[in-house]
């Protein structure tokens, strides 16, 4: 069953730090892995619906996150991935490292100054874009397209009411340690 | 306290070979995290899932189970949910 | 200005050759002429290559320091002592840079009248231009990794056995031998960003990148930055082809600005576009800029249906996989479907499939239920066998239980209270349900 990721690899956290409330506010899993290993897993079943976002080092000899947007486009091309550097480049080297990227298959790219709000409205929107083209729903109606058709009979206000009367249990505020 | 990340790391998953898009999972989801769509149903939003298995145990088709996700290591919590 | 001299207008007596504005013009100082009201009234090459304004755009922009001044307005203002009329030199942060990087020195020389004043002569002197940076090369690794990545991209995955996919492929072979904009036009998930990328790997932009921008996706101001910014994707001419997904949905604004950029000279890149609709359509529905539409759609080809692709099936296997192919009952069901989601769903169905069969050809069984019943023309079964009462809230009450001495930590009392019961009755639930400490760890 497809539900929506937000996967976030890279070095120190940030980035996942700068999501939690975009991810908590949609109900989307945010999900900060440490290997191209695990994001292979993650993608590995065949229905995901997906934002990755990989941190690469210009420069550096590491290959793998590089090695990885290409992968991930041959494998995955409705993921959407972003590539995030946190070394300042010159204009220059910017442009053509972007073009690089996205040559690869990089839905975005980008450099310094990382804000917030760029990150979230960089997610928020390849997400919904993702949701529409994997699920074939506009994610603006979710809550309409989940009211099923037929099936025990609800109504949408019975629904709702039912979700009032007999939620369970209240974990919301039970994430944070 | 224990963060919701630590217990809940599996989610349902369809198997299409079964599926008839009846959308009984869909209505009895008490937290009302899947959302329907003429293929079947998908988890719009997979943080309010609590697991209960109210939908696997409904699917007359037994067209769900359970898909484990677990922490990509012992000591990593945040790798399952963060909220 | 007045003219001086005796010969034609504007050529000092006895200079043949040369007149006093094209010393004006050809000097390569910045010059420019303020009027008394302090309005731009001439500018030079020099001046128009310093700022990349053209002069017919900025002839009578009023130079004044005011809070509404543009930053151009405001380097040009004469200070007090040339308003005056005094001569002045003053150093001011250069427009369009980054601030304390570039200065100017702008110099006012004032131009009085018999009676009362002409205005002021103003030169300029770039300080601190900055240093040419230092550009690195990309590393070899990323040049071949993308050599190696962009080799997928061939025309044997859209050839086939079907008129209709011949006439296509010899049309985008020949759109890939020229630089004419090309304008794909498919229903969501047919495959038009993939076709834009093999027309790109077989044209002479291959060496540069392929740049997919997805205007549904991303906002307006990230699509401004990658295209416009300092340091955007255009500059260096790293850029081969830009593809600019479903652009339609752009606001009219950052639509007229890349109908600009299009026809710019500046720019070199081979430029191609996609929608679910003709561009004449999404014109005619006011979504799409007529400007735009003629910048970018000049060669518009729609893309066949699935129907006429089959014959591509097997290279699909290929890439999707299963190399074994499928047997003839699972084609059947495959041919019968709509693909309302087109090749994406394909896509999803042949993986799914593939992964069901492990290493086995595809067979009728791997393939989803909805697709077998469309396929038998029959509808799903109106009557559900409902699982009883008591098998579902037994489930259901097992994993609340479950969770909540997860959470907390298997303390019996608080555990109760996160599901809003008596200790007593958790306890009695437990053992009812057959849970206990061991086997709810």
């Amino acid at each position: 069953m497809r539900l929506p990721q937000v996967i976030v690899w890279e070095a120190d956290g940030w980035m996942a730090r700068q999501l939690r409330e975009l991810a908590a506010e949609h109900r989307w899993l945010l999900r900060p892995v440490r290997s191209a290993q695990r994001i292979h897993q993650l993608l590995s079943p065949p229905d995901v619906c997906a934002v990755c976002l990989i941190q690469f080092e210009p420069w550096a000899d590491r290959r793998e996150p590089l090695e990885l947007i290409a992968q991930l486009h041959r494998s995955q091309p409705d993921v959407a991935v972003v590539a995030v550097s946190d070394v300042k480049l010159s204009e220059a080297e910017r442009s053509a490292w972007t073009a690089a990227l996205f040559d690869l298959g990089a839905r975005y790219v980008l450099f310094p100054p990382l804000t917030r709000p760029v990150l979230e409205d960089l997610v928020s929107g390849l997400m919904l874009a993702v949701i529409r083209r994997t699920v074939g729903v506009d994610p603006a109606l979710t809550s309409a397209a989940s009211q099923p058709a037929g099936g025990l009979g609800h109504s949408s206000a019975a629904a709702s009411d039912h979700k009032d009367d007999h939620e369970p249990i209240d974990l919301v505020d039970e994430d944070e340690p | 306290m224990i963060s919701l990340a630590a217990v809940v790391q599996q989610w349902p998953a369809l198997d299409s070979r079964r599926c008839t898009a009846c959308g009984l999972c869909v209505t009895i989801c008490p937290t009302r995290c899947l959302s329907a769509t003429p293929w079947g149903p998908w988890l719009a939003r997979p943080l309010d899932c609590l697991a209960c298995a109210a939908c696997i145990s409904i699917c007359p088709q037994q067209a769900l189970y359970w898909r484990s996700i677990p922490p990509e290591s012992p000591e990593d919590e945040s790798s399952g949910r963060t909220e | 200005m007045a003219e001086t001299g005796e010969g034609k207008r504007g050529r000092p007596a006895g200079r043949p050759g040369l007149s006093w504005r094209s010393f004006f013009q050809q000097t390569t100082r910045p010059l420019f002429v303020l009027s008394a009201t302090r309005r731009l009234r001439y500018v030079n090459a020099a001046w128009e290559a310093l700022t990349g304004q053209p002069a017919e755009q900025v002839r009578g922009l009023v130079c004044s320091r005011r809070r509404h001044s543009t930053a151009l307005a405001a380097a040009l203002a004469p200070t007090p002592e040339a308003l005056a009329g005094r001569p002045d030199r003053v150093r001011r942060p250069a427009p369009q840079t980054r601030p304390g990087t570039v200065w100017w020195d702008v110099s006012f020389l004032p131009l009085p009248a018999p009676e009362g004043f002409y205005g002021w002569l103003g030169s300029i002197d770039v300080i601190g231009e900055k240093a040419a940076p230092v550009v690195r090369k990309l590393p070899v690794f990323l040049a071949e990794l993308r050599a190696r990545h962009n080799q997928q991209f061939q025309w044997d995955w859209l050839e086939g056995d079907d008129i209709q996919l011949e006439l296509w492929l010899t049309q985008l072979r020949q759109a890939a031998g020229t630089e004419v904009p090309l304008w794909l036009i498919g229903p969501t998930g047919s495959g038009k960003e993939t076709t834009a990328r093999i027309v790109h790997a077989a044209s002479s932009r291959r060496h540069g990148a392929f740049v997919a921008v997805d205007c549904m996706g991303l906002q307006p101001y990230l699509i401004e930055s990658l295209l416009f910014a300092p340091g955007n994707v255009l500059e260096g001419g790293h850029t081969g082809t830009l593809y600019l997904k479903s652009p339609q949905v752009l606001p009219r604004d950052l639509q007229q600005r890349l109908a600009e950029l299009c026809h710019s000279r500046s720019v070199s890149v081979r430029w191609m576009a996609g929608s679910e609709q003709p561009p004449l359509e999404l014109v005619q529905a006011g979504q799409l800029l007529p400007e735009l539409a003629t910048a970018l759609a000049v060669w518009p080809v729609p893309l066949p249906p699935l129907a006429a692709r089959w014959s591509c099936l097997h290279r699909w296997l290929e890439l999707w996989g299963n190399p074994l192919g499928v047997d003839e009952a699972a084609l059947a069901v495959l041919q019968s479907w709509p693909w309302p989601r087109n090749l994406r769903e394909l896509r999803q169905v042949l993986r799914e499939a593939s992964q069901h069969a492990a290493g086995q050809p595809l067979r009728r069984e791997h393939l989803p239920l909805t697709l077998r019943l469309h396929a038998e023309h029959a509808s799903a079964p109106t009557e559900v066998t409902l699982p009883s009462l008591d098998t579902v809230l037994q489930t259901v009450e097992k994993q609340m239980i479950q969770l909540a001495l997860r959470l907390c930590r298997h303390n019996q009392t608080a555990a109760a209270e996160r599901l809003g019961i008596l200790r007593n009755r958790l306890l009695r639930r437990m053992e009812a349900l057959g849970l206990t400490a061991s086997n709810t760890q």
